[in-house]
């Protein structure tokens, strides 16, 4: 299982907007091997789940332009002709949305549904097919699935629906399985359930899993390793205990540090990023965090940084003072003495202690 | 009917607001009828934060409406200051009311896109003139009262009063809602999940913001979230709802410390760790929560429940005190360990000195961007 089963490498897309050129996503490359999970996290606008839906090809041709390769097992699926590519797409890779009552057919019994792929994919007969549909529900944990094979997407709950959909995902045994943003639409505890089913099937299919979340906790405990995405670009990437551990860009760590914890007694001050995510269509010269940033120097405003290796193997990031380096710390000493960062946010030293 | 009891309620002359015994029905076709609220009691004293958590169909949005008679609850009473909104009528109604205001959990929705931001949250002063007392603070005029609730959200009458909501982000129009919320100098504000729709980064902007403004103007506040942390972030006390009912209500570090009903127990243990070598643990909670249609009789959370018995299914239990400090409706309430989720530390160390920058975290930090 060392080969890895998706290589991207330098995926740029873009939307054509009357506001001009949007760069949704802007130079990605990742790779990753079976039975591993990868987490993708970011805010909204950081081009996560257009990462996922150029992987997948979901994106329309008319308003979005994708560059860049995706190999998935070795091949090269952007340059395959579209009779080859209809059977990659939903088969050896597939997806799993947020929205489940979204994501299937309002007017066709959920068992119909699942066997679908396998029907069509795999040329299996009917009864055969609907044999393997049953199998899958119970899979997902789905009590009495002769029942809720012949019912359609209203007549269950947001967390079963959600549930069928991995099913349909699941059903043509994907090398692949991305899951966007899997759970924000469902109950804590349904949740829970949720992402511990995806683990398990994961483990039990040797999958693939990208796990695409905005929340670091659903992340921190599911995830090998961990991508922190910033305005379309990857801004730091480690293992994912080595990044809990040590976050070295200043957004990963302000994204952290911004988050309620249960563990934090009530009326615990949160710290915040100031600002807000940038506008896409109208990106700052150089890092696209050095406005919101307290480690913000000139050069910042200039250049933009690379993705560049840690001594630490395994760990990138994309900042010229990162945190924790004698260089970052130098800078934020710096941007403290002056009273404010080379992008003009003011600073004190106080803020943030009450 | 008992309702689930009323022992956790203190004496009247000390809260601001109290709800006793609400119930909420609707009718759902077919001549059936669905409860959404089934003997809800609660109180919020002066300048504290009620947190209400539960999974969706809990009944917390239902329980905040029926506090406005948005609508007028089945049966029960809420008493704001003193005085009975359920009793009261039209203008009479609209007139008190003016003193409990709610913001929502979808900002941008919330406002009306034609109307320009100065219009819209200076509409309830040209309803009320009479209205502003001294608690929201600016000057005589209906525009420095403006100016003043915008300001104190962190935005300038002069620069965004002529614009529309379309031109801000979620963030700011939360901002702006919060300030229309605020114009008519309320005592008590609703809040309907109002970070829940917001990135993760402007949500501890606005969730400081409230905690500013709730010392500001000595506010009182209903605060509802389906994110646990969120809540014990900013409550004083917390109240656990599952299916119409109370499970659970006290103190905020009581409740999630030491959680007495097995729900808010399995509720705390679904939470995702922040720390990667936290163990997943077994499934705390199985299946989905009972369509309200068929809600157990005895305990509604007994068909989710390991420790359910027999009696779990014939009566409901009241609400009664539990050692540490909170009230519990359970016949069977947990010792009070421990819960795991306050067990772990965060794995970062604290790190004091370094992100926390940026002065705009008192009060103004989208102006402050440059």
């Amino acid at each position: 299982m060392n080969r890895p089963v998706l290589v991207v490498e330098e995926l740029h897309t873009s939307f054509a907007t009357d506001r001009g050129e949007l760069k949704a996503v802007d130079g990605v490359s990742f790779s990753l091997r079976g039975g591993r999970t990868l987490g993708v996290v970011g805010e909204s606008g950081s081009g996560k789940s257009a990462t996922a839906r150029s992987v997948m090809d979901l994106l329309p041709a008319g308003v979005s332009a994708t560059t860049g390769r995706v190999l998935l097992d070795g091949r090269d699926v952007r340059s395959l002709p579209r009779s080859q590519s209809r059977h990659v797409w939903g088969v050896e890779a597939s997806m799993v949305f947020q929205n489940p009552a979204g994501s299937l057919n309002p007017v066709m019994q959920v068992g119909r549904q699942i066997a679908e792929g396998l029907r069509y994919h795999r040329r299996m007969p009917r009864r055969a097919a609907m044999r393997r549909a049953r199998e899958l529900l119970e899979q997902v944990g789905i009590a009495d699935p002769d029942r809720r094979l012949r019912e359609y997407p209203h007549q269950l709950s947001g967390g079963m629906r959600q549930r069928a959909a991995i099913a349909i995902a699941l059903a043509c045994e994907p090398k692949l399985l991305i899951a966007d943003e899997p759970t924000t639409a469902l109950d804590v505890t349904v949740q829970k359930q949720i992402l511990d089913l995806l683990d398990r099937l994961r483990r039990q299919h040797s999958m693939a899993m990208i796990l695409i979340s905005h929340d670091l906790g659903v992340v921190a405990g599911r995830t090998d390793e961990v991508v922190v995405m910033y305005a379309g670009r990857i801004v730091e990437q480690a293992p994912t205990p080595r990044l809990f551990a040590v976050m070295r860009h200043p957004y990963t760590k302000a994204l952290f540090e911004s988050i309620p914890k249960v563990a934090q007694p009530s009326h615990t001050r949160l710290r915040i990023i100031p600002g807000r995510p940038p506008d896409l269509a109208a990106l700052p010269g150089g890092c696209a965090f050095a406005p919101r940033c307290a480690h913000a120097r000139p050069r910042c405003l200039a250049e933009s940084p690379a993705l560049s290796a840690d001594a630490a193997a395994e760990h990138r990031f994309a900042c010229f003072y990162p945190a924790g380096t004698s260089d970052g710390e130098a800078a934020l000493a710096a941007n403290r003495d002056a009273g404010r960062t080379a992008a003009g946010l003011a600073l004190s030293d106080a803020a943030g202690a009450a | 009917m008992a309702g689930v009891g009323a022992a956790h309620l203190r004496p009247t002359g000390e809260v601001l607001l109290q709800a006793t015994d609400l119930h909420v029905r609707y009718p759902a076709g077919r001549g059936r009828r669905v409860s959404a609220l089934s003997g809800v009691s609660f109180d919020v004293a002066e300048g504290e934060t009620l947190g209400l958590v539960g999974e969706s169909g809990c009944g917390k949005s239902t329980t905040a409406r029926a506090v406005l008679q948005l609508p007028r609850p089945t049966s029960g009473r809420v008493v704001f200051d003193g005085v009975d909104l359920t009793a009261l009528r039209g203008e009479e109604l609209r007139r008190v009311r003016t003193g409990v205001q709610m913001i929502f959990q979808d900002p941008v929705s919330s406002l009306n896109p034609r109307r320009r931001v100065a219009d819209i949250v200076r509409e309830g002063l040209d309803i009320w003139p009479e209205r502003p007392g001294p608690r929201a603070g600016g000057g005589p005029s209906a525009t420095d009262r403006v100016r003043a609730v915008l300001d104190s959200v962190g935005m300038d009458l002069d620069e965004v009063g002529d614009r529309r909501p379309h031109e801000f982000s979620g963030g700011q129009c939360q901002r702006i809602c919060i300030a229309r919320a605020l114009a008519l100098g309320p005592r008590v504000l609703i809040c309907d999940e109002p970070v829940s729709a917001l990135d993760v980064s402007i949500q501890a902007q606005i969730l400081n913001l409230l905690e500013d403004l709730k010392d500001r103007y000595g506010l009182t506040m209903l605060f509802i979230a389906h994110d646990l942390a969120v809540v014990k972030s900013i409550s004083d006390r917390v109240c656990v709802m599952y299916l119409g009912r109370i499970c659970e209500i006290g103190p905020t570090d009581a409740v999630f410390d030491r959680p007495a009903h097995p729900y808010t127990a399995a509720l705390l243990a679904s939470i995702p760790q922040l720390d990667p070598a936290a163990e997943g643990g077994e499934d705390v909670l199985r299946g989905d929560p009972p369509s309200p249609f068929e809600a157990p009789s005895g305990c509604r959370f007994r068909t989710r429940c390991d420790r359910a018995a027999d009696l779990c299914a014939e009566q409901a239990p009241e609400l009664r005190p539990a050692p540490s400090g909170q009230f519990v409706a359970c016949h069977f309430p947990l010792p009070g360990e421990p819960a795991p989720a306050a067990a772990s530390v965060p794995p970062l160390e604290r790190l004091d000195a370094l992100h926390d920058t940026a002065s705009a975290d008192r009060a103004y930090p989208d102006r402050l961007a440059p």
